[in-house]
């Protein structure tokens, strides 16, 4: 029995060091997803004009190329799918790392707000920022969103982050050129494709997002770069519930910050605009990105 | 609690550790111990089922004895047809109820008497037809005389709650297992290594194969109508290794892990692909199952005894009960049914046990003639399987008539190189160790430590790389 719980032990110590450089390799070499936040993560040496970030309501909402061709200016699409703001966040930072940026539109979203309830499975993206965990200045904000245990398992045993997130990566890198002619813009050309259940959301704010858009606000000045909010579009029968949370974000934050609502500029009552209730198809979003241009010339 | 979960992985290494540290004169305490461990096992997907379990367990223990002691021929038969009613009784509530109602009201709307009545809804407890078969084999051994009853309710109760084999077998027969729950055991570093590998494999079968596969599968399943015929085909072949994967996978584990603690279990599959016909086949297929029907209803209903026109329909009665086993649905009946369809010929002309070795005997490569036999099996087993994966009879009809049509001429949707390459892999690996209970058996004694540490740490981390963390892969006999 000592022999067998030995040996078994002696085994399973081997597997553990050999995880190590494994572990490395997959950090430093060859971890890539499918998603946006990779290519976020991917660009390098630009010397941009502006950037706007927020979730899919940026991500979908806000064509580049159009704000491009009516100011004259270099930009880029931050948004990615289901984002809070520790995620933005953790973009931004390392977006910074390796571009450059002069101003930054951020977009005030309520599903942002309360990400715990919001996005389900997935309130921060852990999965496609598993080679900045091994970074200690991202040390907090995985904390924050980790149970303790998986916390420290992960630091001490490195593998085990990609180990779980096996069906989430793959070894090659990640091309998508819809994504390349329109600086992140998702190209999205359904017109109402799904309809949402207005009942179901009701406003909450959670601390630990307010936190992380504070530490965007933070990074900003660090950086020089000049902060303003947005509102992107929603539909008119469900732009209701934004009054509340749009009290709280002035009250609280943007009130020191210039703001666009879309109320005024963008006509949310036309449906063919729309993809659903919250989001743009390709039609909408350039119509809404040639109005937001027009708006952000009076602040830039 | 499932093999191939970060629980059971915690589990079992406490299980085992504590139950060796019991002292070998302490059976009842052993006992004791692998009880309240199966109990955990089972409980941790739904403990109000244990119940259930408990039932079984106390009733056929007590029955058992009552038949044993009993002098009176009819009241024996009373008892036994107690035990098999109220074990019946129990799976075809649980199980069949339904499946009968949907089809009283299918009957009526057929006849156009459309009748509304409301599904009863009912929770199919995991294992059900698995250890209702263990239990009821033991009361009915009990009654032809073949079996003493045991008089410890302990053992009897951790016999059918055995944990490694509980919910999805192999079946045991008490003549095989119940005994070894009275025998003192001692740990042999033989034995420990063996269950280990064993558990390896299987779960390299399962996590590995059988999941790659389900990918294909199941994305194919989603949209049928919008496949091409060769992405079908393709799709038929790689649920054939999906199953096996699974159930086989699921198996090895189960005797792995049961050896562990010192207990030896039922082969429940012998290489079912490298069979030469159907009957060989079905000789090499969830085996446990196969020889159960043999032995409680093929040779009571007379087998081959009583003519050809009985053989025939007791052909047909074991394949068709054999697939109503599988689950409520027509489809299984079907799939039953077209197995009785193709085992009969060879039966009726005799050849039903031409091929009974074991192919190319110890020989590397085979002849032509058993490749094509071999090649001709696996095809026709995988179509018969599209019976099974189908959740309907309009499934399968999508299938076969898209199956069989012009695009089955083109290039299937592909799928992924690297499970492409482990599955051929897997193949040559079992072809190497198909005379052997699992292919990697002699390992320790043809291959130095380095050889077998480095073939152990590559299962590891394969297994590992490709186990689904965030999602649910569950065996498919489970549902069983």
């Amino acid at each position: 029995m000592k022999k067998f719980v030995l040996r078994f032990l002696v085994f399973i110590a081997l597997l553990l060091l050999m995880t190590v450089p494994m572990s490395i390799w997959i950090t430093n070499e060859h971890f890539y997803t499918y998603n946006k936040q990779s290519w976020i993560l991917s660009q390098e040496g630009r010397d941009l004009d502006f950037a706007v970030i927020g979730s899919s309501r940026v991500y979908y909402n806000v064509d580049i190329n159009t704000i491009e061709q009516t100011l004259g200016s270099k930009g880029i699409n931050l948004g990615t799918s289901g984002s809070n703001y520790a995620e933005s966040y953790l973009l931004l930072k390392e977006f910074l790392k390796t571009n450059r940026l002069e101003k930054l539109l951020i977009n005030c979203d309520e599903s942002a707000l309360d990400a715990l309830n919001r996005f389900g499975n997935y309130p921060f993206h852990l999965h496609e920022f598993l080679p900045q965990f091994e970074m200690e200045e991202h040390e907090e904000v995985f904390f924050d969103y980790l149970p303790p245990w998986k916390f420290y398992l992960w630091k001490s045993l490195p593998v085990a982050k990609y180990l779980e997130y096996n069906d989430r990566y793959t070894f090659f890198k990640y091309y998508n050129h819809n994504l390349d002619i329109s600086n992140g813009t998702l190209v999205d050309f359904n017109v109402e494709k799904g309809k949402m259940n207005k009942s179901e959301n009701t406003f909450a704010i959670a601390s630990i997002d307010v936190k992380y858009l504070n530490r965007m606000l933070e990074l900003c000045h660090a950086n020089g770069i000049s902060v303003l909010f947005i509102h992107t579009p929603l539909y008119v029968e469900v732009e209701e519930r934004a009054s509340d949370y749009w009290l709280f974000m002035n009250q609280k934050i943007v009130g020191h910050y210039p703001f666009i609502d879309f109320k005024g500029i963008f006509d949310n009552s036309d449906l063919t605009l729309f993809s659903d209730y919250t989001h743009l198809n390709r039609k909408g979003s350039i119509l809404y990105s040639k109005q937001l241009a027009t708006a952000l010339k009076e602040y830039w | 609690m499932i093999f191939n979960s970060v629980e059971f992985a915690l589990f079992l290494p406490l299980v085992f550790l504590l139950y060796w540290l019991i002292p070998s004169d302490r059976l009842q305490w052993r006992n004791g111990w692998l009880l309240a461990a199966s109990y955990v096992f089972y409980g941790w997907w739904d403990w109000r089922f244990l119940f259930l379990i408990f039932f079984s367990s106390i009733l056929d223990y007590t029955l058992a004895i009552q038949i044993h002691r009993s002098k009176e021929k009819r009241l024996k038969r009373l008892l036994l047809l107690g035990s098999l009613v109220t074990n019946l009784g129990l799976l075809f509530y649980f199980k069949y109820c339904n499946f009968f109602l949907e089809s009283f009201v299918d009957s009526f709307a057929f006849l156009g008497q459309p009748i509304d009545i409301d599904r009863i809804h009912i929770i199919l407890p995991v294992g059900i037809s698995f250890y209702t078969f263990q239990t009821l084999s033991y009361t009915i051994d009990v009654f032809r005389g073949q079996l003493k009853p045991t008089y410890n309710l302990l053992s009897f109760s951790t016999f059918v709650a055995f944990f490694p084999q509980l919910v999805a077998g192999p079946i045991e027969r008490a003549v095989n297992l119940l005994p070894q729950f009275a025998i003192k055991k001692y740990f042999t570093y033989q034995q420990g290594s063996e269950g280990l590998r064993q558990i390896l494999w299987g779960t390299f079968k399962k996590v590995v194969i059988a999941d790659s596969c389900a990918l294909y599968v199941n994305e194919s399943y989603q949209s049928l109508g919008d496949q091409s015929g060769s992405t079908l085909l393709l799709t038929a072949i790689l649920f054939s290794f999906q199953i096996y994967g699974d159930f086989s996978g699921y198996s090895d584990i189960a005797i792995g892990t049961a050896r562990l603690f010192g207990f030896e279990l039922k082969k429940n599959f012998a290489y079912p692909y490298f069979s030469r016909d159907i009957a060989e086949f079905w000789r090499r297929w969830h085996i446990s199952l196969s020889t159960w029907f043999r032995d409680y209803l093929y040779i009571p209903l007379g087998g081959s005894r009583m003519g050809t026109y009985r053989n025939i329909l007791n052909v047909f009665a074991i394949f068709l009960v054999s697939g109503f086993w599988h689950g409520a649905r027509w489809n299984f009946v079907l799939w039953g049914g077209l197995n009785a369809l193709l085992f009969l010929p060879l039966l009726l002309t005799g050849i039903n046990r031409k091929n009974t070795g074991e192919v190319a005997g110890t020989k590397l490569l085979t002849i032509l003639k058993n490749l094509i036999s071999i090649g001709f099996t696996f095809l026709i087993v995988s179509l018969v399987w599209v019976f099974f994966r189908s959740n309907d009879v309009h499934e399968i009809s999508i299938f076969f008539g898209k199956l069989f049509s012009n695009s089955l001429i083109s290039a299937p949707r592909p799928f992924s190189k690297w499970s492409y390459i482990f599955l051929v892999g897997f193949i040559l690996v079992e072809w190497l160790g198909r005379s052997k209970l699992y292919p990697l058996v002699e390992l320790q004694q043809k291959v130095g430590q380095l050889g077998r540490y480095t073939i152990y740490s590559l299962l590891v981390f394969l297994i590992l790389f490709f186990h689904k963390f965030h999602s649910d892969s569950e065996f498919i006999y489970f549902q069983f």
